[in-house]
């Protein structure tokens, strides 16, 4: 047990270790002993599943790069001013103006140039102090989003799939509901009732995604719960007389844990995809919030004259889902049992 | 068999509340919609109050909304949608009219998803580790990646305006207006059946009966398509009939990008112009047609893979 890296006796690799056999013996006897020591072989490695992923994933090139995208976009979110000050151009994204500063013409949909790396939007705002602002909206709605959708979806699942009966059957009819309520009218319907007169924000389009977004997450996570809580350990702790919710947290949750938080973590990139888009249809962000969806809807009538004010926030768009999505990819390689 | 009996009409029994609470969370979110409906019935000009009150009895306005529910989902069972006063037209034609589009543009976009997903998987999983493998990886990601409505906008920019090969949008040229959105719609599904495909048919290439196969020396076509593709494209099979069911519901951002009048692109329009008869008449017809098709899914998955137990 030294080399697991834990101290104490306390840990609840050998916590379980000493119960099961105390269990074992008593009960069942020799043989038992053997098949079940073996059985505590998996145990003890899944105590260990999450140290054990990690040394997996940092030999991965795949991991870095896409820890590297995740870090400056979240970056480029918490202090844009970082990436604006090399820039010649403005700093601020709605300080615009429409008069060449030494000429004094008017000017306005500059082609990207050294002075405006992005060139100029239609009010002759510098696009790349914008673009790199538009950052934020979209990290907070993609990472908020998961959280509070993750948060509704372990809760539904977990106790669907723990207690059973009636409460796994009102749950799964609600998932029913939600899954044959296509996700995107959802929202929009949604969206166009909250906050109507007032207009909405980053907390409206988050708050619409993770009460609507957390079915898959729930059933996913069900699935493993179901999975987890025939496992002897859990016949073996029950045996000892732990109570439902020692075994719940203790023994069925972070084993059940892992397929849900690879799902969480691709899912990141899919609801940043998924508030731009809104955005785009015009039912999330509203001017003059400044968000990438909203850019590119801004945009659409002059894809043929002026196709850099599309490029440009898709560009940035589709790099950090990039980068959220690798980083899914890489963990659940490393999870995934088969993959030894 | 019994059995498929019994599970089918577990499976309808189970459909009844999904039905209701979709439909219902349709009904309630759609006209709550912004927009005084009263005054949309007498024309959007003042009324008298009397005028008021009749359109309010006319129209069961002071039901409760409940029961104003049930009225509309008895016309709907009967075919009846509704009636949209901006347009002065029968919600159930205009279904008739924009649903074939979207079953246009749907159904090439899966022709697509299957053709290429499929041959970009199998491909993949014969040559496992090795460059067109990790081509086929690395593009699938990409293509996850990025936004439908950016990678709408690129194909716009690329195969429109510069090569001038495809119409910009709209339908005005035929069948050919679909073909450059079915392929921006099918592209993410595309990624998923090629991912999906490699890893159970590389799954089921390791399978006992596939090296018993090839040891008993058939051919690798023989071994592949008989023995090794068959079990590995059941779960392939279900995903693409739940993709062409929610795809069915109207593909409503590359409609939009791409202008094509088809069931999504109607909603998102109505709800702009206030028109709640067409939003939760059109909606509550996509819910329809994903629960009936997803059903059938079901009903064919369980057929397919006679390891699924009828519990």
């Amino acid at each position: 047990m030294s080399d697991s890296g834990r101290e104490g006796p306390e840990s609840s690799a050998e916590e379980a270790y000493r119960e099961e056999h105390r269990f074992v013996d008593e009960a069942v006897g020799s043989k038992m002993t053997a098949v079940l020591a073996g059985d505590f072989e998996v145990v003890e490695k899944e105590a260990g599943l999450f140290s054990d992923a990690w040394k997996q994933v940092r030999r991965r090139k795949l991991f870095w790069f896409s820890a590297v995208l995740i870090g400056i976009f979240t970056l480029m979110a918490i202090a844009p001013a970082l990436f604006t000050l090399p820039s010649p151009a403005t700093h601020d994204p709605r300080e615009c103006s429409l008069r060449n500063p030494e000429t004094g013409e008017f000017q306005d949909l500059l082609q990207p140039s050294s002075e405006h790396w992005f060139g100029t939007d239609i009010q002759g705002c510098d696009y790349y102090a914008r673009v790199v602002h538009g950052a934020r909206v979209s990290i907070i709605i993609g990472i908020g989003g998961t959280l509070l959708l993750s948060f509704i979806g372990l809760i539904a699942g977990g106790t669907s799939g723990f207690y059973g009966g009636w409460t796994d059957n009102v749950i799964s009819r609600i998932v029913d509901v939600l899954y044959a309520f296509p996700f995107i009218i959802a929202a929009i319907l949604f969206l166009n009732l909250v906050a109507a007169e007032t207009g909405r924000n980053a907390w409206h389009v988050l708050l619409v995604i993770g009460v609507f977004g957390w079915p898959t997450l729930s059933r996913i996570f069900r699935g493993a719960v179901l999975q987890a809580k025939e496992k002897e350990y859990v016949e073996a702790a029950r045996a000892l007389g732990a109570s439902n919710n020692r075994i719940l947290f203790r023994h069925v949750f972070p084993n059940a844990i892992a397929p849900a938080l690879v799902f969480a973590m691709i899912g990141v990139g899919g609801i940043i995809g998924a508030e731009a888009a809104l955005s785009f249809l015009g039912v999330g962000l509203q001017l003059p919030a400044i968000s990438w969806g909203l850019m590119i809807a801004n945009s659409q009538d002059r894809i043929a004259t002026d196709p850099f004010l599309i490029f440009f926030p898709g560009l940035f768009l589709s790099l950090t889902v990039l980068g959220f999505l690798l980083l899914g990819d890489v963990v659940r390689d490393a999870l995934d049992p088969r993959n030894r | 068999m019994p059995d498929v009996v019994r599970y089918t009409a577990r499976r309808l029994l189970l459909m009844i509340p999904t039905f209701i609470g979709a439909t219902f969370l349709v009904f309630f979110a759609g006209f709550a919609l912004p927009g005084d409906p009263i005054a949309a019935l007498g024309g959007e000009r003042s009324m008298s109050e009397s005028t008021r009150q009749q359109l309010i009895e006319r129209y069961h306005l002071d039901e409760p909304v409940w029961q104003q529910y049930f009225r509309y989902m008895g016309d709907v069972l009967q075919g009846d949608l509704g009636v949209s006063i901006l347009r002065r037209r029968e919600v159930s034609d205009i279904f008739k009219e924009v649903f074939p589009r979207t079953v246009k543009l749907a159904g090439l976009a899966i022709a697509i998803e299957i053709v290429m997903g499929l041959s970009a998987g199998v491909l993949a999983a014969l040559k496992k580790d090795k460059f067109l493998d990790q081509l086929v990886l690395v593009s699938t990601t990409f293509a996850v990646a990025i936004p439908v409505f950016v990678l709408g906008f690129a194909a716009q920019n690329i195969f429109a305006i510069r090569l001038d090969i495809f119409p910009i949008g709209g339908i005005q040229d035929g069948a050919w207006s679909y073909v450059l959105p079915a392929f921006v719609l099918a592209t993410l599904s595309l990624a998923y059946v090629a991912r999906l495909t490699r890893t159970t048919l590389s799954e089921s290439l390791n399978e006992d009966y596939v090296q018993t196969a090839k040891a008993k020396g058939l051919p690798q076509s023989r071994v592949v398509g008989r023995h090794a593709l068959r079990n590995a494209l059941i779960p392939v099979v279900t995903f693409i009939g739940l993709d062409l069911a929610g795809l069915l519901g109207g593909a409503i951002i590359t409609e939009t990008v791409f202008n094509i009048p088809g069931v999504g692109r109607t909603i998102v329009q109505a709800i702009g112009t206030r028109d709640h008869a067409i939003v939760v008449g059109l909606s509550i017809a996509a819910v329809i047609v994903y629960l009936v098709i997803s059903l059938v899914i079901d009903l064919f998955y369980a057929v397919l893979d006679p390891r699924i137990r009828y519990e």
